[in-house]
């Protein structure tokens, strides 16, 4: 598989504390990288020097191997473009911008055109301006999915949209992978990152802090463990595994809370050890993961997890 | 300032309140002081009141020979109560309807206050913005009295002030009213524009053409111009018509009224008159197969500068045709003017000193003057206010996307520059034939070469404001472009209009495009001036490409 995207130590300066630092990752064709990350946190600046938008003051990104700022015309011929807050010309009605669109494009497939109209269900009869906030962001997932360009970078495309057409979007995703195409999606909604993503970036005050697979951060998540005893158990029965954090008696020892990072194999041998009468293990979303990480400023160290 | 609606509607208005105020008084008090410099002796007086009568489309031309009625005659009847409406007619259609377009009505809306409460409150900011102009007139217009070396006439110039705001207020409440039953604000400023355009026609036409006066009581302007406040000796009440003013008044308020039961029943971005007669949700006005085969079959949306030219199409229109009917219209006006003039001007040179230096005794000094005085500077405008779609653009952010098309930035911008072209070549191209017109209508005789000559020669000085506007438009904000064009234009203008007053040094006077346009339809047509203008728009351009291939696209406000 090759790297469609390579972002080298990327810097975007605005002024005190705005814009991203020292920027580095890659995307492999073919992935659906997920950019995680609060508001402000330099996502949508990333994506905007992706696309040739923002001058880098340090560190380049190439996308195809083009460089974004010097070759932006060749490295627009292989993406579609959601931005943050899509805003059109709010007189064109929807057709005529789908048509403008394809045009500046050098054409589409407008059978293909057609089936994601009728899919999105919006009407392409009314003008911009007549839009509701859903129906102007499945405008935007329409033109920038019309092509069916090699790569597709999403700003937050699930903002405004209802469940059911939310659904319909992370269908359009499987579907673009499965054709072996790359997607670049920023999002702040964890459980969408989840669901759609098979790579994570995670991005704080303009820093790449983290680049895994989603499968590798959920390794990263802490346990809650409740284990309940016929007789009062002590903690020191478990303080000294490795990857337990703390351990809690309760009701005098008949119950004990432990938090656990990583493998819980020890963990279980033990309690079977000294005869468990019940044991629940509650595994935490990737989004608490997340905010666990917001809150403490720093992720859990979890061999293998690299920044880029 | 942030505790009403009306206090922040004010706060919002604080940079039009000075800029307006100061920069319309700055002028009736400049007036005032030229005219106790520069026409100081009886023959001069005599001859001015001459003029003046010929003149008469301009205004009525009452106490000429005195400060305050030349005053009158030259900024307060036509030039600085158009100005204010301009601003107040744009102040107006924005009132509600531009919050409606930027989509933050609805949160104001969803705060606990009535609609009737939200708008009547920012109503109360735009009248108070408005008399607070006024007042900023009328105190400079002191100052003026004072500069022109005359007693002080204190009521006189509030009420000149309060006249001229009376009548501002009117077109904001016309304004206003239009913006409830349109869905875009600029359509509801444009045909307010045309209504501003109209009361002049008829008022002019009611002071020049015979037994046409009936025509000028349908025209505000009419109402505006019985009061002449800084005439105290125009009517028995201090130079004032109250019952003009009061109906006047009167009117504006009631279009002000009107509008709040109108505003308070529609649907917020939609015309009042769609209320009743809504869309349904959900069922669509043709299928999706029509709707994709209708937009496949328009041309305007295939290149970035045919759809930005489709989307100016019926400003340009009327741009367009309003300065042909202009150069129509001025140039068959020379021969019933034209004798009086001569006879004026051959004891008085200094006279022509105060039109720009232009010898109007000839056909062609006459055409010169009325039309070609004038025509550059409203061409200028109209490129201007083309030109700033690029940058209103930018600042909406609704460039984004056409960013992510594979075109390079320099096409984008060279397209949308071209769509600038295309009404900057329209208008010399119409006035040239609308001229000759003129004169065949009246059966003159000009020189249609000449014509042609002044005509074109205003080319790169549209040339030089669009290539500005695109320079500045790669770094500043749409407000800021706005004010430095239109600062250069009226620098340029006021250096050649006034330029022997002023005795300004050759060196700056060259600096003024305007003067490098000169006169080509007594002079022919500057070659020199014309290239090296072309040239520098050229640069302009040139460095205005390189600009925006090389800076941030900023995100929309």
């Amino acid at each position: 598989m090759s790297t469609i995207i390579q972002v080298n130590n990327l810097t975007k300066n605005y002024g005190p504390n705005r814009g991203i630092i020292d920027v580095s990752f890659e995307i492999i064709e073919g992935e659906v990288f997920g950019f995680l990350g609060p508001n402000g946190a330099g996502k949508t600046t990333t994506m905007r020097v992706l696309m040739g938008l923002l001058r880098p003051t340090s560190g380049n990104a190439t996308i195809g191997g083009l460089d974004c700022w010097k070759q932006a015309t060749e490295v627009k011929r292989l993406l579609g473009y959601l931005p943050g807050e899509f805003s059109f010309d709010p007189s064109l009605k929807g057709a005529q911008i789908i048509e403008y669109l394809g045009y500046l494009r050098g054409g589409v497939d407008q059978a293909y055109v057609r089936k994601l109209v009728e899919r999105l269900g919006v009407d392409p009869s009314r003008r911009f301006r007549e839009y509701s906030r859903g129906n102007k962001q499945k405008i935007g997932l329409l033109q920038a999915f019309m092509h069916r360009p090699r790569l597709l970078i999403l700003d937050e495309p699930t903002s405004g949209l209802d469940p059911l057409n939310q659904q319909e979007f992370y269908t359009m995703i499987d579907e673009v992978r499965s054709e072996g195409r790359t997607v670049f999606l920023s999002s702040h909604i964890l459980p969408e990152v989840e669901h759609t993503c098979s790579r994570v970036g995670i991005i704080r005050e303009g820093e790449l802090v983290q680049v895994n697979d989603v499968a590798a951060l959920k390794v990263m998540k802490q346990h809650d463990v409740e284990m309940s005893f016929a007789t009062p158990a002590s903690a020191e029965w478990f303080t000294h595994v490795p990857g337990v954090i703390s351990a809690t008696p309760r009701l005098g020892g008949l119950d004990m809370h432990l938090v656990v990072h990583g493998e819980m194999r020890e963990v279980i041998k033990l309690a079977a050890e000294h005869n468990a009468t019940n044991l629940v293990i509650h595994e935490p979303s990737l989004e608490e993961v997340f905010l666990r990480f917001y809150e403490s400023g720093k992720l859990p160290a979890v061999a293998g997890t690299s920044k880029a | 300032m942030f505790r009403s609606v009306w206090s922040k509607s004010l706060r919002d208005y604080r940079v039009p309140i000075l800029g307006w105020g100061l920069g319309l008084g700055l002028l009736l008090l400049a007036v005032l002081a030229i005219y106790a410099t520069q026409i100081s002796d009886a023959s001069a007086r005599a001859s001015l009141a001459s003029v003046a009568q010929s003149f008469r489309f301009f205004g009525d031309a009452v106490a000429i020979t005195t400060p305050q009625g030349y005053a009158t005659w030259r900024v307060m009847e036509l030039f600085i109560p158009a100005m204010l409406s301009i601003w107040t007619l744009l102040a107006g259609s924005r009132l509600v309807r531009g919050e409606e377009e930027r989509g933050s009505i609805d949160v104001l809306l969803s705060t606990p206050q009535s609609r009737v409460r939200i708008l009547i409150e920012k109503i109360v900011a735009l009248v108070v913005a408005i008399l607070i102009i006024g007042l900023l007139i009328g105190l400079l217009g002191m100052a003026g009295d004072a500069a022109a070396k005359i007693d002080v006439d204190v009521p006189g110039s509030l009420l000149a002030g309060l006249n001229v705001s009376i009548l501002g207020l009117f077109f904001a409440g016309l304004a206003l009213l239009l913006s409830q039953f349109l869905t875009s604000r600029a359509a509801a400023a444009g045909i307010t524009g045309a209504a501003l355009a109209l009361s002049f026609v008829l008022d002019a036409t009611g002071r020049t053409v015979d037994n046409a006066e009936w025509v000028q009581r349908f025209s505000p302007l009419y109402y505006y111009n019985l009061s002449k406040p800084l005439v105290a000796s125009y009517t028995s009440m201090h130079g004032i018509n109250p019952w003009a003013m009061s109906f006047l008044f009167a009117l504006g308020v009631a279009l002000l009224v009107v509008s709040i039961p109108l505003f308070v029943r529609r649907n917020i971005g939609e015309s009042a008159l769609a209320t009743s007669n809504h869309r349904t949700v959900g069922v669509r006005s043709e299928s999706i197969g029509q709707a994709l085969k209708r937009a496949q079959q328009d041309v305007f949306v295939r290149t970035i500068g045919l759809r930005a030219l489709r989307a100016h199409i019926a400003g340009i229109f009327w741009w367009l045709l309003s300065l042909s009917m202009w150069a129509l219209w001025g140039t068959s006006l020379t021969k019933s003017l034209e004798q009086p003039l001569q006879k004026v001007l051959q004891g008085t040179p200094l006279i022509a000193r105060l039109f720009g230096g232009h010898d109007m005794a000839t056909n062609a000094g006459f055409i010169a003057f009325i039309v070609f005085l004038f025509i550059p500077v409203v061409a200028m405008i109209f490129i201007m206010t083309q030109a700033l779609t690029w940058s209103s653009d930018l600042d909406n952010g609704q460039l984004e996307v056409i960013l992510s098309a594979p075109e390079s930035r320099t096409r984008v911008v060279l397209e949308r520059f071209a769509a600038v072209l295309i009404p900057l070549v329209l208008a010399p191209l119409l006035i040239w034939p609308s001229v000759l017109a003129g004169a065949a209508i009246v059966d003159l005789s000009v020189d249609p070469g000449q014509v042609a000559a002044a005509s074109f020669g205003i080319l790169p000085l549209e040339l030089m404001v669009a290539s500005l506007v695109f320079l500045l438009a790669g770094r500043l904000r749409s407000g800021a472009v706005l004010g430095i064009t239109t600062a250069f234009i009226a620098v340029s203008y006021f250096a050649e209009l006034l330029r022997q007053i002023l005795n300004l040094p050759d060196w700056v006077l060259s600096l003024s495009i305007f003067h490098q346009y000169g006169t080509p339809l007594i002079d022919g047509l500057n070659w020199g001036a014309f290239f090296t203008m072309l040239a520098i728009a050229l640069v302009l351009l040139l460095l205005g490409v390189v600009q925006f291939s090389r800076s941030d696209i900023q995100l929309g406000s």
